[in-house]
């Protein structure tokens, strides 16, 4: 029944797992080299080692551009959170010409491109004393993952029925409590969901990371992008190996918990 | 005015430059169910959602208890409401949803326990207590918008359009149980709708609503034999409506010569008919029979059969008159002439007073 439904889905799944292919191919290569004996980049032939691993666990570098990464994910994600969520809430809520250009509003960081946002970032930041430091780096990722919050949220917000406000105030509960106590409970999966994606963004965001910062902070791309312009170190592999890894958990908990998020009520 | 739970005065509402409520004024009794019914942009829902707060009037007062409530925020005015679609929370269950309002209020949790059993066995769905909504069929939904409006025993529930999304079956008995607990609780009900019929079967008084005014009030059976209005007799039930001019008044009656004959119409005293003016009256199908008029009787047309429609309990007929317009005639599907068909000429008769004078516009005015 698939098939006569879907005459081409052979050349289609056939491109799809292509398409995959080529995507993966990086990872492909990254594996072996990070397994390397050798300390150079090479394909490993003989044996396997862990010694790169060992390497960016105990290499003071390596370890603080980990701990910068996971101190600027962790915080641009929550303010992405916040600052998603409420205007994901504030434009589900507002009516007629509003919604669309607030809409529009909210995800011009993801439309412009990146180093267009980068290089006003740069200036501004700069000019507000924020330029190489943690709290810039921060509040430049949180503005760029922001959009990527805002989506998930919406998609949750799509599902519920606006009225459900109105009942909880008729009901005898205050504006507050009616977003503590109504709102969020029906949004948790979708902002769990959002705040995984905009965690994952700033883990690898490269571009924004340059442009803002030079010595002070130093999160792990940055870190991966410098080692190999002075010496190409299999570290540099082994980090990207450890980066994949997460990105995918987390990335697929987080692709999960939007179905949650956006599924949960469509039995309506 | 004592005895009035709710008093609604010169509500209006715009938005922008368009009206959407222009002055309506009406009060409801304590205890009564109360219907306000109309096509959909009528203005029912508006007044309703000014009433629990959701809609600030542009012009007039909302009164409660004596007090003005217009200013009070929703959740101060300690209404039920049940929302068209339910608006159920979907991250609780059954039991959470209607203790809601209790948790709310800072009941402890042995009193919220017993309220939520007592207004779900009120509704029927104990044994549902520990369902999520989405598990739920829509009656099944209805029962528990209806428990959750209830639970903290508001003096007033307003619902909107409660049947709304339910088939036809399942309307019924929830009529049915409507009725019930406005009967057992003794709450003041105040009921949008659109379907004449949920109107005329559940309430009290019904509001009729068109245009974002007040068209007419009264029970459903004032409503229904004596309309004032042109679109109140149009809008409830099927009514045939015809129109003429007074030819004479005598012996309590006006003679309105309609084109196609002159009718008797029994005076009411509130007609306002005169010689020689325009005259408009409704007449319902089941008040039609097809048989000659009896003289000194009857007053009624002559008319020819377009169509008969077998309706079940009863047999409904299109007959034209000479001048081309069409009536109704409802007649019981017992001991209907099977010999009448399309085209058999028939005499249309019936008593004086069936016939019932209404404004010539349909807002009403005079």
């Amino acid at each position: 029944m698939d098939e006569h439904r879907l005459p081409l889905r052979r050349p289609f799944l056939i491109a799809a797992v292509l398409v995959s292919v080529f995507l993966a191919l990086p990872l492909f290569v990254t594996l072996p080299v990070s397994l390397t004996p050798t300390r150079y980049v090479a394909i490993p032939t003989e044996e396997l080692s862990l010694r790169h691993y060992r390497e960016i666990l105990t290499n003071p570098l390596w370890l603080r551009a980990f701990a910068d990464s996971f101190l600027v994910a962790l915080a641009s994600a929550a303010l992405a959170l916040i600052l998603g969520t409420g205007g994901a809430v504030g434009v589900w809520r507002a009516t007629g010409f509003a919604v669309g250009a607030l809409r529009a509003l909210a995800l011009l960081p993801l439309v412009a491109p990146p180093v267009v946002t980068a290089l006003a970032l740069s200036r501004a930041w700069v000019t507000l004393g924020l330029f190489d430091t943690v709290p810039g780096v921060i509040l430049a990722h949180a503005i760029v993952s922001m959009p990527f919050v805002f989506l998930t949220v919406s998609a949750g917000l799509a599902g519920l029925d606006p009225r459900i406000e109105q009942a909880a105030r008729s009901l005898g509960a205050g504006p507050m409590r009616t977003v503590a106590s109504v709102l969020l409970p029906n949004l948790v999966p979708s902002m769990a969901a959002g705040g995984l994606f905009a965690f994952i963004i700033s883990w690898d965001e490269i571009v924004v990371t340059l442009f803002v910062s030079s010595r002070s902070v130093f999160t792990l791309p940055r870190q991966i992008w410098s080692g190999i312009r002075d010496n190409i170190d299999p570290a540099v592999a082994a980090v990207s190996v450890v980066t994949i890894v997460m990105t995918v958990v987390i990335g697929t908990a987080a692709l999960a918990l939007r179905r949650i998020g956006s599924g949960q009520r469509s039995g309506r | 005015m004592s005895g009035a739970a709710l008093q609604i005065w010169g509500l209006t509402k715009d938005y922008g430059s368009t009206r959407v409520l222009d002055d309506v004024t009406l009060d409801v009794a304590a205890g009564e169910f109360l219907t306000l019914l109309g096509p959909s942009g009528s203005g029912k829902t508006t007044v309703l959602m000014a009433v629990a707060g959701f809609v600030s009037p542009t012009h007039g007062d909302i009164f409660c208890g004596g007090r003005s409530i217009a200013n009070d925020p929703a959740e101060k005015r300690d209404f039920g409401v049940v929302f068209q679609g339910y608006a159920l929370f979907p991250h609780l269950t059954v039991a959470g949803n209607v203790a809601f309002p209790l948790k709310v209020r800072g009941l402890g949790r042995a009193e919220r326990d017993a309220r939520v059993r007592e207004v779900l066995d009120l509704v029927r769905l104990d044994g549902l207590a520990d369902r999520k909504p989405r598990e739920l069929s829509g009656g099944q939904q209805q029962r528990v918008a209806l428990a959750r409006a209830l639970a903290f025993r508001p003096k007033i529930l307003l619902l909107d359009e409660p049947m709304g999304a339910l088939d036809r079956k399942l309307k019924a008995d929830l009529q049915g149980e409507l009725r019930r607990l406005h009967r057992t609780l003794g709450t003041t009900f105040v009921n949008v709708t659109h379907d004449q019929d949920e109107a005329m079967n559940l309430s009290d008084r019904i509001a009729i609503m068109d245009g974002g005014r007040l068209i007419e009030i009264g029970s459903p059976s004032s409503l229904y034999a004596r309309p004032r209005t042109r679109f109140a007799a149009g809008f409830l039930g099927r009514n045939n409506i015809l129109e003429g001019q007074v030819v004479a008044i005598e012996d309590g009656a006006a003679m309105i010569d309609v084109g196609s004959g002159i009718l008797r119409h029994a005076l009411d005293p509130s007609d306002r008919l005169a010689v020689g003016e325009a005259a408009t009256v409704a007449l319902r199908p089941e008040r039609i029979e097809i048989r000659p008029m009896r003289p000194g009787i009857d007053t009624g047309l002559d008319g020819t059969i377009i169509d008969i429609v077998t309706g079940g309990a009863t047999v409904e007929v299109l007959a034209a008159v000479s001048d081309g317009r069409t009536l109704w005639a409802t007649l019981p599907f017992h001991g209907f002439d099977a010999a009448l068909g399309r085209g058999t000429p028939i005499a249309l008769s019936w008593t004086p007073d069936a016939t019932v004078a209404i404004g010539g516009r349909s807002d009403g005015s005079p």
